[in-house]
């Protein structure tokens, strides 16, 4: 806490170690959210840079400054998310959106999941990666992204079912993809 | 617990987010049905396949060493300060307003402006005790390039025991953003004697390039001395004595980077050795509450300069001291303090006349 204090007077020596703890949580989150090594460096910098400028609203008495970081870092990649694919798909339309009308051309499960977890909408994949990656409670990932705690676990809940369906059908045979999809 | 409840239970069981008395009515519930044991089976792995899916993606994602090098090497965030040359104007502000009003008086005259509002005291960390004066007024800034007053909020910081004004900072708003004008603290209040040389140490500030710019490119709000020639080429409407009073030397000096929108701004100090003083100072346009104020005479020279002395009763005892408003005929006005009595002002009156 005292770097944090030291950092919001200006001390640079304080800010570059707080980067240098919290780069892989920021990088991390960034890569997951967006998909792509260059876009999770992207998002590193501009993130710091934010956390740099607004470091002296960060008030340790109303939060941790870690759930302060991870808001953050998920509203810059929200925003981003956004900006780059403003027509995202429906949460229900996951499953047949990766059904291809050309079978034979199977990926391993975890592929496909990696595209149903890309395709999740809004603060879906937030609320996923805070959970089954970070390993965060429900209540940190409520204050996170500003939810009530019941939006986040029927956020959690559906996501997870969701994830679960595309599964299903991939190993009834119905989900595989084509070649086209993959290499998007 | 029916099979919907317990179904729409399962994500927070697992993740361990389910009450205890939840989790009880789940696990009997489960060990009697294969339906949701079956959906709960289903949900377990693809939890399992979930994580293990992020953590592979994850696990090589280590951003560049190029990227963490970043906020130390971009020149946007590096600070760098601009040591300009020590001002060589002898005196700018003579101490004039301390033998005709008080500090305190200042401080009184300030709070109680329509405009302005004491809004509080405080403590420095120093044990110094301060009013805090907001004003909302003119606030000289240089926007892209050129001199403005936009208006703005000063805040003006009163020592307790002197009344004198130890720190002052002016925001103004700009695109909806508030935007710090300028922001200064006095460390030390000292008179030197003239010509001394002031170093300024700033080796305690690290990692921050300082940078000597005596040019001024950087630094350019400290007022420089100008010759005549100078003077008249800066402005048309600058005045001056014909002639320098014998025993007397001039100095003019001027802020620079001045509006060109605005009347050139400049103090002319005629001096002796015998602590006399003559200084003549342009103030632009006339103003008009100076002139209602305890005026005592006028008096217009034969170039029709008009001269309209001030009372000034809380002159010190021992000192003589005048000061006077000049009007030109074009509407400029200057202000004179001096030492020198008011028949002599008069005189020297006679002899401004306009630089050419």
């Amino acid at each position: 806490l005292q770097i944090i204090t030291h950092a919001q007077s200006g001390d640079r020596e304080a800010f570059a170690i707080l980067f240098e703890q919290y780069k892989i949580l920021v990088y991390k989150t960034a890569y997951l959210m967006l998909g792509e090594a260059s876009e999770g460096e992207d998002a590193l910098q501009e993130i710091f840079l934010q956390v740099y400028k607004s470091l002296s609203g960060f008030d340790p008495g109303k939060a941790k400054f870690t759930t302060w970081l991870y808001r953050v870092t998920f509203n810059y990649c929200l925003n981003h998310r956004r900006k780059k694919r403003p027509l995202t798909l429906p949460l229900e339309d996951i499953a047949p959106a990766l059904r291809s009308e050309f079978p034979g051309a199977q990926l391993a499960e975890e592929e496909i999941l990696q595209q149903a977890i890309g395709k999740l909408t809004d603060k879906q994949p937030a609320v996923v990666i805070l959970r089954y990656f970070w390993d965060l409670p429900y209540a940190e990932i409520a204050q996170i992204l500003e939810l009530p705690l019941g939006t986040v676990k029927s956020r959690i809940d559906l996501a997870l079912k969701t994830l679960r369906k595309v599964l299903k059908e991939q190993a009834s045979g119905k989900g595989s993809v084509s070649r086209m999809e993959v290499c998007e | 617990m029916k099979c919907e409840q317990v179904q729409s239970l399962l994500v927070a069981y697992l993740d361990g987010e389910a009450t205890p008395s939840e989790r009880a009515l789940m696990q009997v519930h489960l060990s009697g049905c294969t339906v949701c044991q079956q959906e709960f089976d289903l949900l377990s792995t693809a939890r399992s396949q979930v994580r293990a899916v992020l953590q592979r993606r994850a696990v090589q994602a280590i951003p560049s060493r190029e990227v963490c090098d970043f906020p130390w090497r971009d020149t946007n965030f590096s600070l760098t300060v601009y040591r300009g040359s020590q001002s060589s104007v002898v005196s700018v502000n003579l101490p004039v307003s301390e033998e005709v009003q008080t500090h305190e008086e200042i401080f009184q005259k300030m709070r109680t402006d329509p405009n302005a509002e004491l809004v509080g005291e405080e403590t420095w960390i120093d044990g110094r005790a301060v009013y805090v004066l907001r004003s909302h007024q003119p606030v000289k800034a240089i926007l892209e390039g050129s001199t403005e007053l936009p208006m703005g909020w000063v805040l003006s910081y009163f020592d307790k025991e002197t009344y004198k004004i130890v720190e002052s900072r002016a925001t103004m708003e700009k695109d909806g953003q508030e935007i710090l004008v300028y922001s200064y603290q006095v460390i030390v209040d000292e008179i030197l004697p003239a010509g001394s040389n002031v170093t300024w140490d700033l080796s305690d500030l690290q990692r921050i390039p300082i940078v000597d710019n005596p040019e001024g490119q950087h630094v350019s709000f400290l007022p420089e001395v100008l010759s005549e020639q100078q003077l008249a080429s800066r402005t048309e409407s600058a005045y001056l004595l014909q002639n320098i009073p014998e025993g007397f030397t001039l100095e003019i000096s001027a802020s620079p980077k001045q509006s060109t929108d605005q009347p050139f701004a400049y103090v002319a100090t005629y001096r002796n050795e015998a602590g006399d003083y003559l200084v003549l100072q342009a103030i632009g346009i006339k103003e008009v509450k100076l002139m209602e104020e305890g005026t005592v005479e006028s008096y217009t020279t034969a170039r029709g300069l008009k001269l309209t002395f001030m009372d000034n009763t809380k002159s010190s005892s021992d000192k003589q001291f005048s000061s006077a408003v000049v009007e030109t005929s074009e509407g400029a006005a200057f202000i004179i303090n001096s030492t020198l009595p008011r028949k002599m002002i008069k005189e020297l009156g006679e002899e401004l006349v306009p630089v050419r």
